[in-house]
């Protein structure tokens, strides 16, 4: 139980550091001094602060946004495994619900989003779904080879403990599928090169002129999921990468921070070797990650 | 049984009662929607005590012709369909009330109020039949009838051409049926079901019997390639009578599938194969062309058609587990097929009448045109919400549950070395997602922003009975959605009837996978009171914050119109473009002239039926060609065509002969 509690708590102070790291590694590659690693703590803390200015087309749909798409990504962060302990909630066939929450925060985001009637934001709302079609495929894709590799349904074992048990002949599934989960996580969290976060130009983003219009604790709603969601799939990726099954949590905990700060220098360190390419061009990208993954299910078969 | 019988009566005396003339219009309608009430929830008594699992509910009466008895019985798979029947018939005919008002006094509602009763007492008799005759009769009865609701609008052309594609598709199903029936009935030797059913006899016709029954009755449910009657006729049908036809109508496809095929004890694999192939096609293909619909109600009527695939792909999984003989795979292939069948029922004829109440308001099904509803229309925007949300199979509401049920069933497939049946997972994600962003644009484009209209301005709510009715549709998914436990043991028994032999079994695998369905039943609760959590932690921090209205940040641009807005087809132009050769939409531009261009420049753009274009239409020409030769025997004189019919018998006595 204290263990559970541990990793809910862990997710939730833990997350906001990894747009942090993120930046400090763009920042360094490009000279830069760069804003502080804890940042988006300040920022979080200033937002939750502040009153709030609502546009007169939006309705409640606008203001239930953020929460519904916090809750969302809450509730789906309790069925991921942190550093090899069971997570905090599973069950059989949750990596259904866990896609399927995302799916929600995604929708009522859209939808808010359109609530202001602005076509900055109805644009973004419309990259982001296209994206998502490409992306969400893939993501079962990935989660059928890990149902074969390890015969179990829920991210917690799936993750956590089975894959580690797993037969040497799904090696090479495994390295296509950490590829694919690796551009699906750029995608879902919008990074370059699907999307650029830093820029200040409505017509380049995605999810940042999806929540233009979001301000005070709204915004600060939408920034720590956004930075949940980040943590969950580097998460997942970690495990993928380094099994953590020794069965010493002090041990574990070390391996698992330190694979979540490599794949997040790495995120880092891609955003600032690759330029975000062309919108149209985007989907490419993603069928290619779909179509590693479909080789990936292919392979799992022998 | 008596009950079920005397409700039905009511419900038809509902429709009969139109034709008295001594009432005023008002009074007429009031009557017939009170007494399709009322029929319908006494009818409801009986049905729920089957689904509670009480006993089977039967009549058996002896019928003068030799093709057995009057057998009409409610056992727990009938009842599933004959529940969801009953609710969304109720809520229609109190939606009916109120959308139908502007139409009395100034034109006849008699045909309208008589076939509306008519089509639900014999979409009931369909459910119940146990005879093949009857089940025949009680089919074309209710196609017939659906037939004289969708022309309701006759006088407009576009209404009278859906009207007769509907029938002429209706007919060729029901051809099927016939030749599916007598093969039924020759070889058992007996149309009664109870007689055909687990018959040895019948087996070596199994293969065509299964094929007549998808073509007959996928035709009905909206099988892709034979689906091209429902984006026509949806539309073109009043709103009541479209969630009357698509909630329940096309489900009694998928019912006379599940009851043709229970009569075989062994089922090959090819089956489930060929059922799950139908449902990923119908399912991918139906979602795609709802995206780049910009008609509310056809868009609906395509995303009938993505519902039905992804019942047909919980069938097929089911069939699937049934050859390799998984309980597992049976119970949740069939149990998320038959729950999302229910589902399926409460969210699409709520999202009808939700569309029917948008166009009562604004006169127009045009998403382009509409806009900002929501806050003029809060009850039926907050109930198209609830019907989006629950049709996208996101949590917390019905539609989360059936698909996962699907999901798991088919994850449980993967263990054999087999690829085929993987692929299962990914296509209903895909089709999820795709649902997302068919429903995000519906809703948001005609919902959310400012009006792009003057009507859409000027909408005001409309009244309580229309309200009321989707409330109570809305209520239902969200009652679903949170304890999908009290609804499972029904679905469980009526699985039992599916599968030969396992009255004893099922209910004990159904209690070994209690834990499993445990977590699911508690998503949804913990997603709601992480919400409400979070509901109260904003509100508490901006209480004592300024909160100030202001317009929509514009870049910096003064003139923002609503002209301006992404509209439905804009959003949906990048995801269309992804599916450009599945779809290719047709756009329509004039091009500007001159230095001061004269303002008449347009876009238009549409997504025509790829199936019906490239594929029917030309198969349609051609054999109009050839039909042309013997079109002089078709003058439209009935003596000479009981002519024919003489010279035909006398032919077949001198063949036999």
């Amino acid at each position: 139980m204290l263990t559970k509690i541990g990793s809910v708590l862990v997710t939730l102070l833990i997350a906001p550091l990894l747009p942090g790291i993120i930046n400090r590694v763009k920042a360094i590659f490009s000279g830069r001094q760069g804003p502080p690693l804890l940042q988006l703590y300040f920022d979080l803390f200033k937002l939750l602060k502040k009153g709030a200015v609502y546009s007169t087309t939006t309705t409640w749909i606008f203001r239930a946004g953020p929460i519904v798409s916090l809750a969302g990504l809450l509730l789906a962060s309790l069925f991921v495994p942190l550093a090899g302990a069971s997570s905090p909630l599973s069950f059989s066939g949750d990596v259904v619900a866990f896609a399927y929450l995302l799916g929600l925060a995604r929708f009522f985001t859209v939808l808010a989003a359109l609530d202001t009637g602005s076509s900055f934001e109805g644009m973004g709302a419309s990259r982001e779904v296209t994206f998502s079609i490409l992306a969400e495929p893939t993501l079962f894709i990935i989660f059928i080879v890990l149902v074969r590799c390890t015969g179990s349904l829920s991210l917690s074992t799936m993750f956590g403990q089975a894959i580690s048990l797993m037969p040497a002949k799904f090696a090479a599934s495994l390295v296509l599928i950490v590829f694919s989960l690796f551009v699906v996580c750029l995608a879902e969290n919008s990074r370059i090169p699907v999307d650029d976060p830093a820029t200040h130009l409505e017509l380049t983003m995605i999810h940042e002129v999806m929540v233009l219009d979001h301000g005070g604790p709204d915004l600060a709603f939408i920034l720590y999921g956004a930075s949940i969601k980040l943590f969950l799939l580097v998460a997942l990726m970690a495990h993928l990468i380094l099994p953590m099954d020794s069965g010493d949590p002090v041990r574990e905990w070390i391996y698992f921070g330190a694979t979540v700060a490599t794949l997040t220098i790495v995120i880092g360190f891609v955003e600032s070797a690759m330029a975000r390419i062309r919108m149209i061009r985007v989907p490419r990208l993603l069928t290619a990650a779909c179509i590693i993954a479909l080789i990936g299910m292919i392979l799992s078969l022998r | 049984m008596i009950l079920f019988l005397s409700s039905l009566l009511l419900i038809f005396l509902g429709g009969a009662s139109a034709l008295v003339p001594a009432l005023s219009p008002r009074k007429k309608s009031v009557l017939h929607a009170g007494m399709i009430v009322a029929g319908c929830i006494a009818a409801l008594i009986p049905v729920c005590k089957v689904l509670l699992g009480g006993q089977l509910s039967s009549l058996h009466l002896p019928w003068t012709i030799p093709a057995g008895e009057i057998a009409l019985v409610i056992d727990p798979l009938s009842a599933i369909f004959l529940f969801l029947h009953f609710v969304v018939s109720g809520s229609s005919a109190v939606f009916g009330l109120s959308y139908f008002r502007h139409d009395e006094g100034k034109r006849s509602l008699k045909s309208l109020h008589f076939f509306f009763s008519v089509f639900i007492v014999f979409i009931a008799l369909v459910l119940t039949a146990q005879n093949g005759i009857l089940f025949l009769v009680a089919w074309e009865l209710m196609a017939t009838s659906a037939f004289f609701l969708v022309i309701f609008d006759g006088h407009e052309p576009q209404v009278r051409r859906a009207g007769f594609l509907y029938l002429a598709a209706t007919h060729i199903g029901t051809l099927c049926l016939f030749v599916a029936f007598v093969l039924l009935g020759a070889k058992a030797g007996s149309f009664d079901f109870d007689r055909i059913a687990g018959s040895p006899a019948i087996v070596p016709v199994s293969a065509s019997v299964f094929v007549l029954s998808i073509i007959g009755f996928g035709g009905k449910a909206g099988f892709m390639p034979l689906h091209i009657w429902l984006p026509e006729a949806h539309p073109a049908a009043p709103s009541p009578v479209s969630a009357l036809m698509s909630g329940v109508m096309i489900k009694t496809g998928i019912y006379g599938i599940l009851r043709i095929l229970s009569f075989y004890q062994i089922i090959p694999a090819w089956w489930g194969f060929t059922l799950g192939a139908i449902g990923v096609v119908s399912g991918s293909l139906g979602i795609i062309w709802a995206m780049a619909q910009s008609d509310f109600k056809r868009l609906l009527a395509y995303s009938s058609i993505e519902n039905v695939g992804i019942i047909t792909i919980g069938l097929g999984v089911g069939y699937l587990g049934l050859s390799f003989g998984n309980p597992v795979v049976i119970l949740f292939g069939f149990g998320g097929a038959l729950f999302h069948v229910v589902n399926h029922a409460l969210f699409k004829s709520l999202l009808f009448l939700g569309a029917g109440s948008v166009l009562h308001a604004t006169g127009n099904r045009d998403m382009e045109k509409q806009g900002g509803l929501l806050k003029r229309m809060p009850l039926t925007g907050l109930s198209v919400l609830l019907g989006s949300v629950a049709i996208c199979g996101l949590p917390p509401l019905n539609g989360f549950i059936s698909e996962w049920l699907i999901y798991y069933g088919a994850f449980h497939l993967g263990h054999g070395k087999d690829l085929y049946p993987l692929f299962g997972a990914p296509i209903l994600a895909l089709i999820g997602v795709l649902a997302a962003t068919c429903f995000t644009k519906a809703f948001g484009t005609q919902f959310l922003g400012s009006p792009r209209s003057r009507e859409a301005a000027g909408a005001r709510e409309s009244d309580v009975f229309m309200t009321w009715s989707m409330g109570f549709l809305g209520f239902c998914c969200c009652l679903i959605g949170l304890f999908p436990g009290t609804v499972l043991p029904a679905v469980g028994r009526a699985v039992s009837i599916l599968v030969p032999g396992s009255a004893e079994s099922l209910p004990s695998d159904l209690a070994d996978q209690a834990p499993v369905l445990l977590g699911i039943n508690w998503l949804a609760i913990g997603l709601g009171t992480i919400v409400f959590l979070f509901f109260l932690l904003r509100r508490a921090l901006i209480s004592k914050r300024p909160v100030t209205q202001a317009s929509t940040w514009g870049c910096g641009y003064a003139l923002v119109s609503p002209r301006m807005q992404y509209t439905s087809s804009s959003f949906a132009q990048f995801p269309v473009a992804l599916f450009q050769k599945l779809l290719r939409p047709i756009h329509e531009t004039s091009r500007l002239r001159g230095y001061f261009p004269e303002p008449q420049a347009r876009f238009a753009s549409r997504t025509p039926d790829l199936v019906w274009d490239r594929f029917l239409l030309p198969v349609i020409q051609r054999g109009q060609k050839w039909f042309l030769a013997v079109r002089g025997f078709q003058h439209g004189r009935v003596q000479l065509y009981l002519v024919y019919m003489f010279l035909f018998l006398v032919a077949l006595f001198l063949w036999k002969l």
